[in-house]
């Protein structure tokens, strides 16, 4: 490590770049080409804001590196990303050194307003080079731009590329590898017009428009996409595709992984004395890292369907389509599909908040999202489903299941709208969504998103619930007893008398003392609830049908079942808002960078879903 | 233009001066927001915020 970090003193001879440009420009594809797979990707301290860097080479064989600063429209900071472009490129953040040149990516079709940033960067006393990219897409709209003419008048190499095709990489590296100079650009003195005059003035000439009306290719897509009635139908095809792939083609892989981790498992019981020390990797580690990873698959599926749509322009026209939706609680379009994604897992629903401007909305997003029906409350609701319905029909459940969803939205429209009411309105920003022109998907950055994606779930994630599965382990299994028996030995356990003392508190619930351990240890995680019932009603051997017959006969003390119909719609109730999900905290926690709000989710879920299942009990009991 | 300064000042930077040409392309399914043609770019504006930009 300490090697390492000398090694990059030593390197820091090398130039480093700044990738500068609006947001929907192909920043990150430029990025990708420059960089390869040679990038870290962390968080500015203090903000959240993604900061990317990587290293290329140029034609010297000199190593560079790039910066890929936030995209933004103005030095003139309006969010907390433009607030790093800016403070970065002014050298003023000490985790950033000021960047040795910059590459102001701009977009052939809309010259005038990209160069508005550009100049302003050129105004800085920075050396840059100009890359005019989607030059094909310009050509499409009937514009021409006369790159040379622009680099006679600015005296920086001002470089024509389709960054998504890798056209024009060679010319670029030719400006990387050259002495890099400053734009022969009279700063501007005056407002926004006076800047707009001066570009229309240095453009003279240089870009050639074509009077004729033409549809582009992008405005025949748009007529389908967001058509009133076919751009609904495309949208609810592509979210059922989603959801299909996501709880039934990943179930595939999923039960690969969970095999896998099922004979690693074995492989240690066969090879290990029996101990606590065996225990503690076979259940501890390897069943929670296992009950995690499992996951990976729907998490790889998402970011693939959100990166594909994000890629081609189409997730701006969904935003644009469910924009009217979402303002009734005071959420915009582009809460949409973070809140979607988190149907999946609320980590990845979390993280995509980031493709949202304004801070406040990405707050209220992250807050809500955790209701939103996971699929890691599957395995629990199957099984109180069946609990509760011992005679009930296949129609009959699938009706709770809806239910228990319908209960998910609600939730998540309610809140919303309460914390809409009662967060304070730092600013009033309106919704100027961005409407790019489609183009063809790249797959290459597509995957590279997935696997980004990918790896800080592991990694995050990973850590947490390894930590955690060792805590809840050790709790289930210490203070020992001398007794044989699974349950003595649980109930003497730190869990059991945890479930012992928070029993008067969640007995007007209609849970006992068992359940609470389950309702504890499955704060790690939701499917743990299965597991623990599993340890708590079986001993470790068990098959979950068999789990079942013994919850189902698992009696009162009045010799009434347990898990009568009243208990287990309360649980039901209780698991739709419970916050019961520490990675998901871990997530909160890093994408707002502070515990505060981490806390105060799982606080207020959790307080929520304590008084929704107990007036559930409760009122039930009138009916029942 | 009738905005808050912060948003004003941000259509500005994006091309919608006073004089600058707008065309209106669609509204979304719902009927809000409208998407717009400004200086070669397309934006959607909610209409109520629409409605504080004064044309002729």
């Amino acid at each position: 490590m300490r090697l390492k970090s000398l090694c990059n003193n030593f390197m820091s001879s090398s130039r480093t770049f700044a990738l500068v440009g609006n947001p929907n420009t192909g920043k990150t594809t430029l990025f990708n080409a420059l960089t390869g797979l040679r990038q870290k990707v962390a968080n500015y301290p203090g903000v959240t804001v993604e900061k990317k860097t990587g290293t290329g080479h140029n034609r010297h064989g000199e190593e560079f590196t790039v910066i890929d600063l936030p995209g933004a429209y103005s030095l003139e900071a309006k969010s907390p990303d433009e607030e790093v472009t800016r403070a970065v490129l002014h050298g003023e953040r000490a985790d950033t050194p000021k960047p040795d040149a910059v590459l102001c990516l701009v977009d052939a079709s809309n010259l005038e307003r990209h160069l508005y940033l550009a100049t302003q960067v050129m105004e800085l006393d920075l050396p840059v080079i100009v890359v005019v990219n989607k030059t094909d897409t310009a050509e499409e709209r009937g514009i021409t731009v006369a790159t040379k003419k622009l680099e006679e008048r600015l005296g920086v190499p001002v470089v024509p590329m389709q960054a998504n095709e890798r056209v024009g990489m060679e010319a670029l590296q030719v400006a990387l590898s050259a002495e890099p100079a400053k734009a022969d650009w009279k700063p501007v003195e005056g407002d926004t017009a006076a800047r707009y005059k001066a570009i229309g003035k240095l453009l003279e000439g240089a870009v050639a428009r074509s009077d004729e009306e033409r549809l582009t290719p992008s405005d025949k897509w748009d007529r389908v996409l967001v058509h009133p009635v076919f751009g609904w139908l495309i949208l609810l095809g592509i979210l059922g595709g989603l959801f299909f792939t996501l709880f039934s083609l990943a179930g595939y892989p999923m039960d690969l992984i969970d095999g896998a981790f099922g004979w690693l498992g074995e492989q240690v019981e066969t090879r290990m004395a029996d101990g606590d020390l065996r225990a503690l990797i076979t259940e501890g580690i390897i069943g929670g890292v296992g009950g995690v990873v499992i996951f990976l698959p729907q998490i790889l599926i998402l970011f693939f369907f959100i990166g594909l749509m994000e890629n081609t322009g189409y997730l701006a026209r969904v935003s644009f389509m469910m924009d009217r939706l979402m303002a009734g609680v005071g959420l915009n379009g582009k809460a949409f599909v973070p809140l979607l994604s988190s149907y999946a897992c609320a980590i990845p629903g979390i993280m995509a908040t980031r493709t949202m401007e304004s801070a406040r909305d990405r707050l209220i997003t992250t807050l809500i999202a955790p209701i939103t029906s996971c699929s890691a409350r599957l395995p629990v609701y199957v099984m109180l489903i069946a609990l509760m319905l011992p005679v009930g029909t296949a129609g009959q459940k699938a009706l709770v299941m809806l239910g228990l969803y319908v209960l998910s939205i609600l939730g998540v429209y309610a809140f919303a709208y309460v914390f809409n009411r009662t967060l304070k309105q730092t600013d009033k920003t309106l919704l100027v969504l961005e409407l790019p022109s489609y183009q063809r998907p790249s797959w290459r950055e597509v995957a590279m998103q997935m696997f980004d994606r990918g790896k800080i779930f592991l990694r995050r994630a990973g850590t947490v619930i390894l930590g955690l599965s060792i805590v809840l382990w050790a709790l289930t299994t210490y203070p020992k007893s001398d007794s044989e028996d699974g349950i003595a030995q649980l109930e003497h356990s730190a869990a059991g008398q945890i479930g012992k003392t928070i029993e008067p508190i969640i007995e007007p619930l209609g849970y006992d003392w068992k359940m609470g351990i389950g309702l504890v240890a499955s704060f790690a995680a939701r499917e743990v609830f299965v597991s623990t019932m599993s340890i708590i009603y079986l001993g470790e051997e068990a098959e979950e049908d068999s789990i079942r017959d013994r919850m189902a006969a698992e009696t009162r003390d009045d010799g009434k079942p347990a898990y009568d119909l009243r208990t287990c719609l309360s649980l039901l109730v209780f698991y739709v808002f419970a916050m019961q999900c520490l990675s998901t905290v871990a997530v909160t926690r890093r994408e707002t960078n502070s515990w505060r709000w981490a806390i105060l989710q799982v606080v207020y879920l959790t307080g929520f879903a304590y008084l929704a299942a107990l007036a559930t009990y409760q009122v039930s009991g009138f009916f029942v | 233009m009738n905005l808050p300064e912060a948003a004003a000042g941000r259509l500005e930077e994006m091309g919608l001066l006073p004089g600058a040409t707008v065309r209106m392309i669609r509204r979304a399914p719902l009927g809000c927001p409208i998407e717009f043609e400004v200086a070669g770019a397309r934006l959607a504006l909610r209409q109520a915020d629409a409605a504080q930009i004064f044309v002729q």
